[in-house]
């Protein structure tokens, strides 16, 4: 069965059309949308990589249904900070903390944690690591995306968009 | 209900195979939807569907969603109990202040489900249906099911909601509207063994929650379930320490009573009978103990 899917993305009304029922959210946004931050990982919601914000609540995009998302809102990384020239302040931290290695489960691990900062603007480091649980990281171990959230965290920046006050990206070297 | 049988994972990104789909904004439009369509099953956060499929099982033909039913969504006093819609999410337990004040053991059990992000998706009334890891808390919380089909309304005591091999009692055209719990007796324990402590399924977890006359344990009721261990309450070991005084010989007994009740665990992928039932012990001796105030590890 066929759906045109309208829903707001990042800001914007789209629509996605010759939608299938089954397929995922990750999967119209990646193939329907090209927007490619939510990444495929365990297509199972065990590892978090695809995570996104439905009506600002981070969730697996692969375990929901595109015609579920109808008229609702999803945000994704894209949204966070002021597009490609300035990074939010979750952005920056993990910048900063060398916390993305190889960057896939990256986009998953900050909007998981965007919406925690949303909540709780003043997590204990417990509560990171409780909120953090269904994020999984093959690279980095978890030290420095913990380290990074709670450096976030710390500089009261934690809000959803950019508040403008953080730097612009830095060429590497 | 779909019997869950995970397959050695082949075509691991396929898409899931087609189905017809259907949204439904009330209970009574979900109702006629399911009726027009006999094959249909509901859909609520799609949790366990979407795994289902991408697990190699069959997904239903047809679908009816029933995500955007508001009415079925909301966390309400009820005098004594409260209501929780089965729609509610795990996730929006913790902002209900009725939740956070009087049923503490709900949130605990909740917050010990998958991740904050699966728990934003998956349904009260969900978990209650595929029996799993939030049930044993609401059987200790001496939960009500109250289904809905064509001919009205029932409630269901959800300690006898389950059949022998786990499954629940439950017809592809009755909806689950709402779970209703006790708010009477204040203290409470849950304790959940598994292979990790985040994410995973519960090999067993056991929920507590009891009221005090002094030192003495006044009433009390403890809910017991897991993978491979079709959820149960535990009158039995209730009966051993009501109106007592807790001590070590007497969780040992409540211990040994749930061990005896765990005789019928099954294999499961998460741990074999044998271990379940051992671990059934374990969980009720800890959980009877953080309830009443002991040391429990």
């Amino acid at each position: 069965m066929k759906h045109t899917i309208t829903f707001t993305l990042n800001g914007r009304a789209v629509t996605a059309a010759e939608v299938r029922s089954t397929l995922s959210l990750l999967e119209m946004l990646r193939d329907k949308l090209g927007v490619t931050s939510p990444k495929p990982g365990c297509l199972s919601g065990d590892c978090g990589c695809c995570n996104v914000h439905l009506d600002g609540e981070v969730v697996p995009s692969c375990l929901v249904l595109a015609p579920m998302v109808e008229g609702r809102t999803v945000t994704t990384i894209e949204s966070l900070g002021g597009g490609m020239e300035r990074l939010a302040p979750l952005q920056e931290a993990f910048y900063e903390h060398l916390a993305a290695q190889c960057g896939y489960c990256t986009s998953g691990q900050i909007m998981t944690a965007q919406a925690l900062l949303n909540e709780n603007p003043r997590p204990t480091r417990e509560e990171v690591k409780r909120w953090m649980a269904g994020n999984l990281c093959r690279c980095t171990g978890y030290y420095k995306i913990i380290a990074a959230i709670m450096d976030a965290a710390e500089q009261g920046e934690g809000q959803y968009a950019s508040n403008g006050k953080a730097a612009p990206i830095q060429a590497a070297g | 209900m779909t019997t869950i049988e995970l397959q050695p994972i082949t075509d691991w990104q396929q898409p899931l195979p087609d189905a017809a789909f259907h949204s439904a904004s009330s209970v009574d439009e979900a109702l006629a939807l399911i009726r027009e369509h006999p094959d249909a099953r509901f859909i609520a956060g799609g949790t366990t569907l979407v795994r289902l499929g991408r697990f190699g099982g069959n997904i239903p033909a047809t679908l009816v969603a029933i995500n955007r039913i508001a009415e079925l969504q909301s966390i309400q006093a009820q005098g004594e109990r409260i209501s929780v819609g089965s729609l509610a999410v795990h996730g929006s337990l913790r902002k209900s202040p009725e939740i956070r004040e009087r049923a503490g053991l709900l949130l605990a059990a909740a917050q010990e489900i998958a991740g904050p992000a699966v728990r934003n998706l998956a349904t009260i009334g969900g978990n209650v249906a595929i029996g799993w890891d939030l049930v044993p808390a609401l059987i200790a919380l001496d939960a009500q099911v109250l289904l809905r089909d064509q001919s009205g309304e029932q409630s269901v005591p959800l300690a006898e909601f389950y059949g022998p091999d786990g499954q629940p009692c439950l017809r592809p055209d009755q909806l689950i509207t709402a779970i209703s719990i006790a708010t009477d007796l204040p203290h409470y324990g849950f304790q959940k063994i598994a292979r990790r402590k985040a994410v995973s399924r519960a090999i067993v977890s056991a929920g507590v929650s009891l009221a005090r006359d002094g030192d003495r344990l006044r009433e009390l009721r403890i809910g017991l379930g897991g993978a491979g261990l079709t959820p149960r309450r535990l009158r039995a070991a209730e009966d051993l320490v009501r109106g007592q005084a807790l001590n070590d010989e007497l969780v040992t007994q409540a211990g040994q009573a749930a061990f005896e009740s765990a005789a019928d665990a099954r294999d499961d992928l998460e741990a074999l009978a044998w271990y379940s039932q051992e671990m059934a012990r374990v969980a009720v001796e800890r959980a009877l103990n953080e309830a009443a105030g002991r040391p429990h590890l």
